[in-house]
């Protein structure tokens, strides 16, 4: 039997311990939080409260003009979804745009990719260069491709003249237009596509391809099956991020055609831009803004799966 | 554990304390500072040019110049006008977005000589309810014709003349176009707005109306589905499609598209703003300097008389902005009316000042100002070119746009495309 004195003293040590305990917790929560803090309120700042205040005004009536700010709930959403022009014209050039960008960008960037793919004399000159496109501002790029096309003074057109072709008014018509839009979209970002292919091919074991020639697979087959699914994890996440990239591209499309002529190439961002800083309808820009993040945000769910199932999918989805 | 909360703990209050120290310390030793929002442009520049010589010479304050560009100005400078707490501390004002921007502008009528201003610059479009100005006229924006003086003798007063003054010419090899003007939002004024309110069209009925309680008693009627401006469009689509005597792609040019071919020396007439005679005039620039007449611009088959307009470009203080800033941008502005920045304005752009005494005094003094006074401000007609309602620069899209469409489409279909346009205005007052 311990002496009472001894049991007093126990019990003040656990006391003590416990303490000791809970306050070392509390530190360490404190130290935590001081650690997670600055990231929360920068991720709170700029991108909770903004996109709540979008909602927010999306379900308003908010103008510059006007200081009321009528509730209207899902009447800004309506509007959208009912203007004839949203559906006829914007949807079709967003997702036209976005597919024959990111099919062109891809098939050469995999191609320049696997031209490179080999030693040759100059060929850090080479690669260097092919970096070129990707120092330039897309708006400064969208400015020379607007000149370039220019039907007076761009090179364009002398070349076609050149050999026997006459001028094209560019940016006098829809396709044109978006031919052009398309073109400069392509001159900047195929690079972006070849180098990272161009790195994981560098990296690319050479065994299995080996192993396939001498089973005696051909150019071709090594490309199908050897190749390309070694590459597919690389592909996906290219794919996925020039796809949001393209469906929200604007600064090419701005300076080259402001969506024009007569709005006949206007993406979903353009759409939203004009209709918050043209026409200053903060609510059915931010209702657009909204609308396009979702679209955007369900798309990318179904191209990352697709893409998944289509190209190697059991590596992607590990 | 301990040691690092207490670490972090002092390390946030240091770094607090010292930010503050640095933001009084800087706060006392500073002058005030203007920010002066503008577009780069010729007049712009000019203006600016002699906002710092007047903070030059004035120790407590310093000009700081944010050029922006014309695409986005509009969007940019609302946007920093909503936030409620302006950027910039003195803006430039165009004056079709007078109504859009009053609620957020300082008046500005109290400024030294701002009522040597001829008054029908600021009433319409800059004042209030209260009948006080929001904005203050620096420049008369006022439209001309301007026209090769080496190739014809006389500009032509009709649309019938354009035309065959440009067939003409481009037949015998000494032009390439007959006339260039911007013709994409918002760069139409001196396309199809001008050529639309020279044939006594408009966008709303009664043409030339500009009072909105009476546009609005009138319903918000669009005239644009009307011969007066369906015969604008098809003569546009005669020069562009048919005679080739305008580029194919016009309706894709901006001004300043359309102003290189001028000065490249390919087109024989021009539609613009007085003021950008000095950049046609410059030789380092312009292939036609020295070559270059002015004139009103031609009407139609409907229209009354050649036409012009005598509107303003201004500058504006936000009401966001501190006392101090709106004291110092107050006298800022006061020197810009100044009888030697207003002369200067004109003999280096060829704008037209603001101040009625000073047109008088350039009038009896300068040939060259008399030439552009009848192109411009005494033109036998004056419109208003643009409407003072918040919506307008949503209308002024939707016509270009629609102007555009008919351009790119038939002939024979411009008259529904604007009756579109017409049902496309008439819903969107009605949001």
């Amino acid at each position: 039997m311990k002496p009472i004195i001894e049991d007093e003293r126990e019990l003040l040590l656990r006391q003590e311990l416990e303490i000791g305990r809970k306050k070392t917790l509390a530190d360490k929560r404190r130290y935590m939080w001081g650690l997670v803090l600055p990231a929360f309120l920068i991720l709170f700042i700029f991108e909770v409260f903004p996109v709540s205040l979008a909602f927010w005004t999306s379900l308003h009536k908010v103008t510059l003009y006007s200081v009321a700010k009528p509730f209207v709930g899902f009447q800004n959403y309506i509007n959208l979804l009912t203007d004839s022009h949203f559906f006829k014209t914007v949807i079709p050039n967003t997702f036209l745009f976005t597919f024959v960008g990111l099919v062109a960008e891809t098939c050469l960037g995999v191609g320049i990719a696997l031209l490179l793919n080999r030693r040759f004399r100059g060929e850090s000159l080479v690669t260097t260069l092919l970096l070129f496109p990707m120092m330039v501002a897309p708006s400064i790029s969208a400015v020379l491709f607007a000149w370039l096309f220019n039907s007076q003074f761009g090179i364009v057109g002398v070349a076609f003249e050149s050999i026997g072709l006459p001028r094209i008014a560019w940016l006098a018509g829809r396709w044109t237009s978006m031919l052009v839009i398309i073109i400069s979209d392509i001159w900047l970002w195929t690079p972006w596509f070849a180098i990272l292919i161009l790195a994981a091919l560098k990296v690319q074991s050479p065994s299995p391809v080996e192993a396939a020639r001498i089973d005696g697979a051909k150019n071709w087959q090594v490309f199908f099956y050897v190749t390309l699914p070694y590459l597919s994890p690389v592909l996906t996440i290219c794919m996925l991020i020039r796809t949001f990239d393209l469906f929200r591209q604007f600064d090419q499309t701005w300076v080259i055609t402001t969506g024009g002529p007569a709005r006949s190439t206007e993406f979903f961002s353009i759409f939203a831009y004009k209709e918050f800083f043209e026409y200053t309808n903060y609510s059915n820009g931010n209702a657009a803004a909204l609308l396009g993040g979702l679209v955007m945000l369900l798309f990318g769910v179904i191209m990352y799966r697709t893409f998944a199932r289509l190209i190697g999918g059991e590596r992607v989805k590990n | 554990m301990e040691k690092s909360w207490s670490s972090w703990k002092y390390g946030w209050i240091a770094s607090l304390l010292v930010g503050l120290g640095f933001m009084v310390s800087t706060s006392w030793a500073a002058p005030v500072e203007l920010k002066i929002a503008f577009q780069p442009y010729t007049i712009h520049n000019q203006q600016i040019k002699w906002m710092q010589k007047w903070a030059e010479n004035r120790k407590d304050v310093k000009v700081t110049p944010v050029p922006l560009s014309y695409e986005i100005y509009y969007a940019k400078v609302s946007n920093a006008l909503q936030s409620g707490k302006s950027e910039y501390d003195v803006i430039w004002h165009n004056d079709d977005w007078g109504p859009a921007w009053m609620n957020y502008l300082e008046y500005v009528d109290d400024v030294k000589d701002f009522k040597t201003i001829n008054s029908f610059l600021w009433e319409l479009c800059f004042k209030d309810k209260n009948g006080r100005s929001t904005g203050m006229p620096f420049i008369g924006t006022d439209a001309v014709m301007f026209y090769r003086t080496d190739l014809i003798t006389s500009p032509p007063k009709t649309w019938k003349e354009v035309q065959d003054i440009s067939i003409s010419l481009q037949k015998e090899g000494k032009a390439k176009w007959g006339y260039v003007a911007g013709m994409k939002f918002p760069h139409a004024y001196f396309g199809f707005l001008a050529f639309m309110w020279a044939n006594t069209g408009d966008l709303w009925m009664p043409a030339y109306e500009r009072d909105n309680a009476k546009l609005q008693a009138n319903g918000w009627t669009p005239m644009v589905d009307k011969p007066e401006v369906v015969e604008m469009l098809e003569f546009w689509w005669d020069q562009i499609h048919t005679y080739k005597t305008v580029p194919p792609d016009n309706i894709s040019y901006s001004r300043t598209a359309a102003q290189a071919i001028f000065m490249a020396g390919e087109s024989i007439m021009l539609g613009e703003d007085s003021l950008k005679y000095g950049d046609l005039m410059d030789p380092a620039k312009s292939k036609v300097a020295g070559k270059v007449g002015v004139a009103p611009f031609p009407y139609g088959p409907h229209g009354k008389g050649e036409l012009s307009w005598d509107v303003c470009w201004g500058w504006a203080i936000p009401k966001s902005i501190s006392a101090d800033k709106k004291k110092a941008a107050k006298e800022l502005l006061g020197y810009l009316l100044s009888e030697d920045v207003q002369i200067d304005l004109w003999k280096t752009t060829g704008g037209i000042p603001v101040t009625g005494k000073v047109r008088e005094k350039l009038s009896k003094t300068d040939p060259l100002f008399g030439k552009f006074a009848k192109a411009t401000f005494q033109a036998p007609v004056l419109v208003a070119s643009a409407y003072y309602y918040p919506k307008w620069p949503e209308s002024h899209s939707i016509f270009t746009d629609y102007c555009v469409k008919a351009m790119m489409g038939k002939r024979e279909d411009i008259k529904k495309v604007m009756t579109d346009c017409a049902t496309e205005l008439k819903k969107q007052m009605s949001k």
